[in-house]
């Protein structure tokens, strides 16, 4: 099956500024080689806490923040090429986490949607007309929704305007990022169905970013786990969800809750004291918290490694 | 805000609006209303410092000219300065802060220390001193309130900019192509401006202050053409005589500073962020 | 049950909004207890007023919003009835309350230290330096570690989960009998949030308190909770024990809701999905809030605004079709 996005050892440094002039103090390793490759309408899923760098790594991918190294191609074309920009925009599109902040407040709902198509001249007239039509269509709402402005929209609703925007160009490749974290309960249930038949109805491949692991486990195909920039563990959804074998995915799991009555004394898996650690940047990065750690996992990083049949992990316990 | 301060708030903006949208009809129809030639003296006998009456409405000053007509030219000076001002102003200074904003970096830092120089200048000694060049001219005055006041616009817009920046619709017009020009004008500025009209309307009561304190100097508009300004300057040394010189003219520079500044405000309070509402 | 073991009795709670729009029933005859021992789990989606009516028990409301009718009786005394300095009392010191934003319920230019003993000096007449150890002992009671050192830290050094537990530690710090938490771990990453999950169980067991719980998580509610009432559009439409509520849900309300969360179990299945919004024509009073979005609609629905029923021991559920 067709790859339609390949990242290599992807690397984003932030600078840590301290005092009064500003002098840079350390760097923040916000995204620390990262190797992903999504298929052709696969989605793949990408769970992590906050500050773990999943959000970096989607802006990365769409090259709205430059790497520091490494490359992504997307459809075989590396997207750092100046020419690659304009087919980019048309193969590689994003749906937000805020339905309050992603879409611009003092544009009618119609300009926002076909704004894509604006930009690079692709439909005018009647076929923009058309193009509009069909896009409400497929989100689910009305066409009057046009003369709108977002305020006049709920939460979800506004989520639906965000995704037909994201539709407009026709890409192959989607990032969402938490698309459903705001959102309530039942509305939530709603953008999940039509992100799942949206995928079925145009072959659409995602890269599904979320800390929930319930939801990500329900729509993704595959799923990585983060950690402080890297990727620890990666496998098929429910392989993932039922026999994980990181220490870390495993600790998130354990904090995972669902909504079963036996949940009701379920405690963590144990009380992570962070140990101290020698050197910072030898060795595991989650050792400080991990409960089976070695001698070996403060002096050598582990590297990621395919352990079971499409199962990948970094962890000196697999680790041949 | 509580329901009381909110009530008053937006009585008081629409009596502002009231009088400055009366003052601009005067202003523009300024022929139709005088009822008077304004500059036409009248030397004859008795014609001089009349107080107000039924033919000449505020009284006439000390060359037989009708007050009323006078002020009703006067608006125009006053109105075209503040609006004249205050638009260059808004041109420098939204440009500078939307570009210093936006792009950052040294960019951003020449264009900041820019504008703290210019702050620094002393807008009232910078008029005196061209004008003791160049002689009286009230284009002098509107171009430097206007080139000395952009700074506070121009570091308003910035912040907007840096804040408005982060937001996910602008990160999602990069993501569908839109170049740097779209995104500033189509959707960062409109977002922005909030802030500056408010500055703007102040700026405009600043202005016509500005220029009315000039004209009662000698330094604005020149006799024998009307100024609230220098008609307020006669006004003085007919104090006790003839008390309507200094009495209108005073009284329609504060009631239109005053109008502007409630405008203003509620602009400020409705452009707040308060507008959440309930949920 | 004997009644007992009720520590606090809400009874046909009625707050309302009057805002320029109209007016908005944000409770709207709510009732629950909240037993000795056991938590309460408050749930719903935004706007449903679970928030409004924790406020209300502390008479803690903003401005626009008034409490027409109703009790809250606690320790044989009406709560609504108190005045400010009565309620002063009992504030922070019998009943507190924990919110969602600790940094933004936290003082920034105050150490922590100092803003738990600010907590315990406004209720007990001791020293500072008494008022002190106390505090450090209610930060290793909250699992902070280094309380000595952290007791000069301020707001913005902590991470986001040990704001919380400052938060927590100044509720606790006069043994209050019941402690309101209003989605206190929303903002918090999972890890995290089990922790101080796993804390409030610890503290209730430790110092019997009784912890009300408001969240639209479902899961966070499961593992707190030992009873569950569910809001809907300001009114309460399904009250029993969480066993019951999760295994035997009876109103349609709480049955798609659960299920949409259950359902993300079996990857290739649609969800459920409740159409519609919620109806916020407020001025309609006879017909079931619900009526317009339930799949169990029918004629009666319409016209009859449901009571909240006993259909089972000590299951309460507000529904035309239940019977």
């Amino acid at each position: 099956m067709a790859t339609i996005v390949e990242a290599r050892n992807l690397k984003k440094y932030f600078q840590i500024e301290r005092g009064l002039l500003r002098k840079t103090a350390g760097f923040i390793k916000a995204v620390d080689a990262i190797d992903l490759t999504i298929k052709k309408a696969e989605i793949m899923g990408l769970v992590g806490e906050s500050g773990c760098g999943k959000t970096t790594v989607g802006k990365l991918l769409l090259n709205l923040i430059k790497p520091d190294e490494g490359e992504v191609r997307i459809g075989g074309v590396d997207i750092s090429e100046k020419h690659a920009d304009i087919d980019l925009k048309k193969k590689a599109q994003i749906i937000f986490q805020d339905p309050y902040g992603s879409l611009n407040p003092r544009m009618k709902v119609e300009d926002i949607i076909l704004e894509g198509i604006d930009i690079f001249k692709l439909y005018t007239g009647k076929e923009r007309n058309k193009r509009l039509r069909r896009l409400l269509d497929i989100v689910g709402l009305a066409f009057s929704a046009k003369n709108k402005y977002p305020h006049q929209f709920s939460g979800g609703e506004r989520q639906r305007i965000g995704i037909a925007r994201a539709l407009s160009v026709e890409p192959e490749f989607i990032i969402c990022d938490e698309p459903v974290s705001s959102l309530d309960v039942s509305i939530r249930a709603q953008v999940l169905n039509l992100l799942k038949d949206l995928q079925e109805e145009f072959a659409l491949s995602y890269l599904f970013i979320s800390h929930d692991l319930n939801v990500v486990r329900y729509i993704s195909d595959r799923i990585a786990v983060m950690y402080k920039g890297k990727i620890v563990e990666k496998a098929e959804s429910g392989k993932l969800y039922y026999e994980p074998l990181h220490p870390y995915t495993k600790y998130l799991l354990s904090a995972n809750l669902s909504a079963e009555p036996k949940q009701r004394f379920k405690k963590l898996a144990y009380e992570a004291t962070e140990k101290d650690v020698a050197d910072e940047g030898k060795g595991c990065i989650f050792y400080p918290l991990c409960p089976v750690s070695r001698n070996i996992c403060q002096e050598i990083n582990p590297s990621f490694e395919e352990v079971e049949p499409y199962h990948y992990v970094a962890c000196h316990l697999y680790n041949r | 805000m509580s329901r009381v301060t909110r009530s008053w708030r937006r009585r008081t903006a629409y009596l502002g609006l009231s009088i400055i949208i009366a003052m601009f009809i005067v202003a523009i129809f300024a022929p139709y209303i005088a009822t008077y030639n304004p500059t036409q003296t009248n030397l004859r006998p008795g014609a001089r410092l009349q107080s107000p009456s039924r033919e000449h409405f505020l009284g006439t000053d000390e060359l037989g000219r009708d007050v009323f007509s006078r002020m009703v030219y006067g608006a125009r000076i006053s109105l075209t300065v503040g609006f004249v001002a205050v638009g260059i102003a808004l041109l420098i200074g939204v440009t500078l802060g939307a570009i210093s904003g936006y792009f950052g970096g040294w960019i951003d830092i020449v264009i900041m220390r820019f504008v703290e120089i210019v702050m620094c200048f002393p807008r009232l000694f910078l008029i005196l001193m061209l004008i003791a060049f160049l002689g009286p001219n009230i284009v002098i005055v509107m171009a430097v309130i206007g080139l000395t006041g952009w700074c506070g616009l121009a570091r308003l817009v910035r912040a907007e900019f840096l804040s408005l920046k982060q937001r996910d619709y602008i990160q999602a017009a990069r993501a569908l192509g839109a170049s740097d020009f779209r995104i500033i004008f189509r959707h960062i500025l409109p977002n922005a401006l909030g802030p500056v009209y408010v500055s703007a309307t102040l700026g405009v009561g600043g202005a016509i202050l500005t220029e009315s304190a000039l004209s009662f100097l000698g330094l604005g508009v020149q006799i024998p053409n009307p100024s609230w300004g220098n008609i307020l300057t006669s006004g003085m040394s007919y104090i006790e005589s003839a008390w309507w010189l200094m009495l209108f003219p005073g009284l329609a520079i504060l009631i239109t500073v005053l109008s502007y500044n409630l405008v203003g405000e509620a602009l400020r309070d409705l452009t707040d962020p308060r507008l959440k509402g309930y949920e | 049950m004997n009644s007992n073991s009720k520590m606090l009795k809400l009874r046909n709670l009625k707050t309302y909004f009057y805002t320029s729009a109209g007016i908005i029933k944000a409770c709207d005859d709510v009732s629950f207890d909240i037993e000795k021992g056991r938590n309460l789990g408050l749930v719903g989606e935004s706007g449903c007023g679970k928030t409004i009516c924790c406020l209300s028990i502390l008479n803690l409301l903003p401005e626009e919003a008034k409490i027409l009718s109703g009790e809250v009786i606690f320790e044989n005394k009406n709560l609504l009835k108190l005045n400010q300095n009565e309620l002063r009392k009992i504030r922070g010191n019998k009943i507190s309350m924990v919110f969602q934003e600790p940094m933004t319920s936290l003082n920034p230019v105050l150490t922590i230290g100092e803003q738990i003993t600010e907590a315990i000096t406004a209720h007990k007449d001791i020293s500072y330096k008494q008022a002190k150890n106390e505090a450090i002992e209610l930060l290793d009671k909250v699992k902070i570690d280094n309380p000595i050192q952290r007791f000069d830290d301020y707001p913005h050094n902590l991470s986001g989960g040990l704001r919380q537990r400052v938060m927590i530690a100044m509720a606790i710090s006069c043994k209050p009998q019941i402690l309101i938490a209003d989605e206190p771990t929303t903002a918090l990453d999972v890890t995290i949030q089990a922790k101080i999950l796993d804390l409030l169980d610890e503290l209730q067991d430790k110092m019997h308190l009784s912890v009300l719980l408001v969240s639209h998580d479902f899961g966070v509610i499961a593992r707190l909770a030992d009873k569950v009432a569910v809001m809907y559009a300001g009114e309460l439409v399904e009250y029993a024990e969480s066993k019951e509520i999760f295994n035997n849900p009876l109103h349609p309300y709480t049955q798609d809701l659960l299920s949409s969360v259950k359902q993300l179990k079996h990857k290739d299945k649609r969800l459920t999905t409740i159409k519609g919004t919620v109806d916020r024509t407020y001025r309609i009073t006879n017909r079931c809030k619900f009526s317009s979005r339930c799949r169990k609609v029918y004629d009666r629905c319409k016209k009859h605004a449901p009571n909240l029923i006993e259909i089972k021991p000590s299951h309460f559920v507000r529904c035309n079709r239940v019977k």
